[in-house]
């Protein structure tokens, strides 16, 4: 029993009976048991996991309907609400909120006989790349534990590639499905806006996120974005994809397709050699599957990182403003406080980074300041969205490196702000534009992974995971040891 | 130049259910906190939706008046300071 197979293999074999549910969820929960106080991808087990399995072999042992699924287990990060049980957000504000209501993803994996195993680690509220700004502790990246598994959705990332579950859903503002992927080594795709259903979501920057699936082989996403993707009566921006399949037609290739190299996202000053030599690579490799790839500028990306960090902190400044000690959080007596000191003591459980965030967010929009800074960013929002729309027009994708750099030692960019906001260079660009991207594992330098991140237009995800798809198939990677 | 904006309400007293959720609008026979769901409530991870009749009475309206009205609904929320 491998518990390091794809989704793809997995249903194939409990279909051919090569083991049971039960016996593959109890061997995950062993092995879990054995790793994850190392690595700490889990902030939460699913006691209810082995009960889930037994009710699944059950049903498949009588011939009944079965989802597709067929009971794999799957993590999910710890903003996205399970009616019943804990979402933290790794912050110690929503340390005892039991949600009373579950996430349209979740519903969807559940009707098609999903095993949630668990909930995985996090920046406090999405707001990080490394996980060292989760309340609870940071996950370590699987490929030496003493460089971070990037974030936020990192507990994610290294529970994959940990083979402590099949797959996993995170969620991705500025790079926080493909940043750990990249550095963990599995693939992570952001849908395009509106694909995926936010509803069960804790908001941090609402206008920009997704949830997407962060897999061990493009395929797999496939899979569950077959699963999780289509309209919401419950979310007003998602978008009606006529039920696609994302599987069908997958090795397409890419012969004849038209490449653009984003000039400003190879030729950054944070940008590492090693990282650059890896993107060298790739386009070679796609020149050899057929495509024709050329450098292409978008101009406004230089700008985007700031843009970002203003558009998102706004919002957080909006969304978090609920968590106020009345209706969530911990609780201590009201009396003796005057309204400012109450709020600044219910806030105080707030990490550093959450904190940093909302002053931006309550300074940048603010009067005589927002034609300065928010309309500002929105500009640069609006312009890089006509940039897009016209390069579109002439390529099918754009790639990049994931991630400027490979995975950093922890403690190394944590009293520098800035150094870790540029870490989001590449990938905040498809978070403002809508579009969607995918992070694809294509080398390991000094034992540590190095991704390739490809976007595609709107709605081309089909299209987008035909090229992931062709890039996967060239590159063999080796077995990460744990 | 200058230039005059008037906000005007009216208030919509015949919807079935609430501007930004599916609870019943009708509060006046029940007990307070009975028509209430994640979304009124603010739970983490609900998010507002908008209620199609009332966005059809304001178009309406607005097509009336002769506004230009726009494809798309954008929602901004309002800083206050």
């Amino acid at each position: 029993l491998n518990l390091g197979i794809s989704a793809l293999n997995y249903v194939n074999a409990i279909k051919n009976n090569e083991f049971t549910v039960e016996e593959f969820i109890f061997k995950s929960l062993e092995h879990i048991n054995n790793v994850d106080e190392k690595l700490h991808a889990f902030l939460r087990i699913n006691d209810s996991a082995i009960k889930n399995a037994k009710e699944i072999d059950a049903k498949i042992k009588s011939n009944q309907n079965v989802g597709g699924c067929f009971g794999m287990p799957i993590s999910i990060k710890d903003n996205i609400c399970i009616e019943g049980s804990k979402t933290t957000c790794a912050s110690k504000v929503l340390e005892n909120f039991i949600s009373p209501y579950t996430s349209t993803v979740i519903s969807k994996l559940h009707s098609e006989d999903a095993i949630i195993i668990g909930k995985t680690n996090l920046d406090e509220f999405a707001m990080g790349l490394s996980t060292e700004f989760s309340a609870y502790g940071p996950s370590k990246n699987p490929w030496n534990n003493d460089y971070v598994p990037g974030g936020s959705s990192g507990g994610s990332g290294v529970s994959v590639a940990a083979n402590e579950c099949i797959a996993s859903l995170g969620s991705d503002t500025g790079g926080s499905i493909r940043n750990p992927a990249s550095f963990c080594s599995v693939v992570g795709l952001k849908p395009t806006y509106g694909l995926v259903s936010r509803y069960g979501l804790v908001s941090y920057a609402n206008s920009i996120e997704q949830i997407g699936p962060m897999t061990k082989t493009v395929e797999d996403s496939a899979f569950l974005l077959n699963i999780i993707s289509g309209i919401d009566p419950n979310d007003n921006t998602t978008i009606d994809n006529k039920n696609q399949d994302y599987l069908n037609n997958i090795d397409a290739g890419i012969s004849g397709k038209k490449i653009g190299i984003v000039t400003e996202m190879t030729n950054s000053d944070g940008l590492s050699t090693d990282v650059l030599d890896a993107n060298n690579d790739a386009i070679k490799t796609f020149e050899k599957l057929g495509a024709n790839c050329e450098q292409v500028s978008l101009q406004m990306v230089p700008y985007t990182v700031a843009a970002y960090y203003t558009i998102t902190s706004t919002e957080a400044g909006s969304n978090l403003a609920r968590y106020d000690n009345i209706r969530y959080g911990y609780e201590f007596d009201s009396s003796g406080f005057e309204f400012n000191s109450y709020i600044s003591q219910a806030r105080s459980k707030l990490g550093p980074e959450v904190i940093r965030r909302m002053i931006l967010g309550g300074f940048v929009p603010s009067a005589g300041h927002a034609g300065k800074y928010f309309l500002k960013a929105l500009k640069v929002k609006s312009k890089l969205i006509t940039e897009i729309n016209h390069i579109f027009k002439k390529f099918d994708y754009l790639i990049s490196p994931t991630v400027p750099i490979q995975p950093f030692k922890f403690g190394e960019k944590i009293n520098d702000p800035v150094s870790f906001m540029l870490v989001d260079f590449n990938t905040v660009t498809a978070n403002l534009t809508g579009i969607p991207a995918i992070s694809v594992p294509f080398k390991i330098e000094d034992g540590l992974p190095i991704g390739i991140q490809i976007m595609a237009n709107h709605m081309d995800e089909h299209s987008l995971l035909q090229a992931a798809y062709a890039l996967e198939k060239t590159v063999s990677l080796p077995e990460v040891e744990i | 130049m200058a230039k005059i904006g008037l906000e005007i309400h009216g208030q919509l007293t015949k919807l079935e259910s609430k501007l930004f959720c599916p609870c019943k609008a009708d509060y006046r026979q029940f007990e307070p906190n009975t028509n209430i769901c994640p979304i009124c409530m603010g739970i983490p991870g609900a998010l507002p939706l908008l209620n199609r009749i009332a966005v059809e009475k304001a178009t309406l309206i607005a097509m009336a008046l002769d506004c230009k009205t726009p494809n798309k609904i954008a929602f901004f929320r309002k800083n206050y300071f």
